[in-house]
């Protein structure tokens, strides 16, 4: 490989052993979206160690970057569309959207990382998230938008379906490996929160740079 | 005493700063300091009254107007020697109040030590329910009990002082930051280690308690073997007592665990102000606020308006199958036998179909006029109405008919059917049927 710039990386490194083995598993996790840390310290190794070979795999056949990140100290690998904008990627089949409950409570959650910025497990428990969502400023808005109307209070069934909801995009963050589900069982839940959670600051990067430029647009698009 | 007094003599028991109040700190003091005597002269009174209107700048009040507000409950008479003056017990035990309150002993000691030397059971080390009784009795755990409460008291006063500290802290000038975070992580400290020891306080009692809950399970499988159970309704009123206790420590040390909280998240607040991230988060509660501000409700959910954008990640969902059996064998292509249309056999299904629809469509008129029949007359006599029919009909709808007309009105208990049993022959066919009568 010494031979000037035809450095050439195959896919040789399937055939190795270790890679055979939790190769199917890797490849599904990162297809579907997971960031993998150290959690997930098998994987998370492999990934580590073999880094070239699996960017490599992944550019050539599926035109996605690997891209390995780190946050308050602590690395994760995840999939990426290109920096060519989306190209092969436009069939919807092939990415998924991040929902509009899912970007707040997300967004929640990287606040509620800062805050805990001091404690080594950010560990927050289902409780500890409902105050933060509805004893905030934000209450008013927050119950506007999960009920449809504010009231001072909100009977078993409207509440047990936004519950569900919440639930159901925390189910969603703990797939893709931003939080991990501590204790799933008990009413009130916990969970930690992942330093991959600051992948979604990353998605709205551009919009944080310049973010006056971003939230005037919205302010004139009002007064339309 | 009734609290109407209670309130009467208030202004007594607790005069105001300068009306008496200082003045009975002050002869404390120098008492205490063996300044002046136990028993104070007329003079010395005086003397400290000055000392007090210098210090506060307040104009000199006089013995005489402020005596009649400390006489009897603060300050009396010495019988000896009337001419001298001394504080009473009850002065004595206020100032002492309040001053343990100010420098509470148990701010220096762990919650966890207080609770383990006063509520500490080793297992075995109690036998009868007489020594749980002294140890453990209502009236014997008082003093224990009434540690306890201080020393939670005390950290709730410390807390709340460290957590105006912080606050004030947090209005530094940035001029002033790096000591101010110095100083921070000093107050930090000491809320790090208070959490940590009402941690250890509560893993101790609930050691405790859970002794405790065995040692009258003891006395329970005793008593079933006694068939006295005074002593064990004794260990249970006990433990019962004790329970109660601790559930109100449990409710205050939540309210400190609270306060120690949001103290951690101050310092979170502070720590940004002086590192790049505040910016950042900044951003992100701003894009929080905008997200929201651009959310509406939905049937389905939250959606956004506005265009605010969505972000996607990418999402394969590739399954990898591993078969665990493969015939290679089995690559052979299917046939499709296309098979042509017979239109003799449509035109019968269809005419089949087409009878049945009108058989079924003709039964229903039937019907209607049976019910129709039944209101108007009130009567239907069935030979009559059977003949009726096949009259214009085949033979199977008027049977059917007639069946439903019966299965109809045999529900209904209004309408009677009279069945006599004469056959009455039908014209037409080779049947026959009972006489019927049906009346509403």
């Amino acid at each position: 490989m010494e031979n000037g710039h035809q450095e050439v990386i195959d896919f040789q490194f399937l055939q190795l052993e270790n890679i055979e083995k939790h190769f199917a598993e890797i490849n599904y996790l990162l297809l579907s979206g997971r960031h993998i840390d150290q959690n997930d310290y098998i994987f998370y190794s492999l990934l580590t160690e073999y880094f070239e070979y699996w960017k490599n795999y992944y550019f050539k056949l599926y035109n996605l970057n690997l891209v390995p990140d780190i946050f308050d100290g602590q690395s994760y690998f995840y999939l990426d569309f290109g920096d060519t904008g989306k190209g092969r990627i436009t069939d919807p089949q092939r990415q998924r959207e991040i929902t509009p409950l899912q970007t707040l409570v997300g967004l929640v959650l990287l606040d509620m990382y800062y805050q805990k910025y001091f404690e080594r497990e950010k560990v927050v428990t289902w409780n500890e998230l409902m105050v933060q969502i509805l004893e905030s400023d934000h209450e008013k808005q927050y119950k506007q938008i999960l009920f449809g109307e504010i009231r001072a209070s909100y009977d078993e069934k409207e509440w047990s379906l936004v519950q569900k909801r919440f639930l159901k995009a925390l189910i969603t963050f703990n797939k893709l490996g931003w939080i991990d589900f501590r204790n799933q069982q008990n009413k009130n839940f916990s969970f930690e929160i992942r330093p991959a959670i600051h992948r979604l600051e990353k998605l709205y990067k551009e919009e944080l740079n310049d973010f006056e430029a971003f939230s005037e647009r919205f302010i004139n698009r009002k007064d339309i | 005493m009734s609290f109407n007094s209670l309130y009467d003599n208030y202004d007594l028991l607790l005069p105001p700063k300068y009306d008496g109040g200082y003045l009975v700190i002050g002869l404390y003091e120098r008492i205490n300091s063996g300044e002046i005597s136990e028993y104070f002269t007329h003079t010395e009174i005086g003397q400290i009254l000055k000392n007090i209107s210098n210090d506060y700048e307040q104009p000199l009040r006089q013995w005489n107007t402020i005596k009649d507000n400390l006489f009897y409950y603060f300050i009396r008479n010495d019988p000896e020697e009337p001419w001298k003056y001394y504080l009473t017990d009850y002065a004595f035990s206020v100032v002492e109040l309040m001053y343990a309150k100010l420098n509470n002993p148990y701010k220096t000691h762990a919650l966890k030590a207080s609770m383990e030397e006063a509520f500490t059971l080793e297992p075995g080390a109690i036998q009868t329910v007489d020594e749980l009784e002294r140890r453990f009795g209502r009236i014997f755990v008082q003093g224990s009990k009434k540690i306890i409460i201080d020393h939670l008291e005390a950290l709730e006063e410390e807390l709340s002082e460290a957590y105006k500290r912080l606050n004030d802290l947090l209005r530094f000038d940035e001029s002033d930051a790096a000591a101010a975070v110095k100083e921070f992580a000093v107050v930090f400290k000491k809320f790090g280690e208070r959490a940590e020891d009402i941690t250890a306080a509560t893993v101790s009692k609930d050691l405790f308690l859970m002794h405790l809950r065995q040692l009258v399970d003891h006395f329970y499988t005793k008593a079933s073997s006694d068939l006295n159970v005074t002593e064990w309704e004794k260990a249970q009123g006990i433990y019962k007592d004790l329970r109660t206790f601790f559930s109100s420590v449990d409710k205050k040390v939540t309210l400190i665990r609270r306060q120690i909280n949001h103290a951690s998240e101050k310092l979170t607040e502070l720590q940004e102000q002086f590192s790049a991230r505040a910016n950042l988060r900044l951003k992100i509660k701003m894009l929080h606020k905008l997200a929201l501000s651009n959310a509406d409700f939905s049937k389905d959910g939250i959606v956004f308006k506005n265009d605010f954008p969505i972000k996607s990640y990418v999402d394969e969902s590739t399954k990898i199958v591993y078969p665990k059996h493969f015939d290679f064998d089995t690559d052979r292509s299917s046939e499709i036998v296309e098979i042509a249309q017979d239109p003799q056999y449509g035109k019968e299904m269809k005419d089949l179909i087409f009878n049945d629809v009108r058989r079924q469509e003709m039964a229903e008129k039937w019907m209607l006029k049976a019910k129709e029949l039944l209101e108007r007359t009130g009567q239907i006599d069935v030979t009559e109405f059977f003949e009726k029919i096949l009259a214009e009909e085949v033979f199977d709808i008027a049977y059917q008919v007639v069946g439903e007309v019966v299965a109809m009105v045999s529900q209904d208990k209004e309408i009677h059917i009279n069945v006599e049993k004469e056959l009455s022959r039908i014209k037409t066919d080779n049947i026959a049927l009972w006489k019927m009568d049906i009346r509403k």
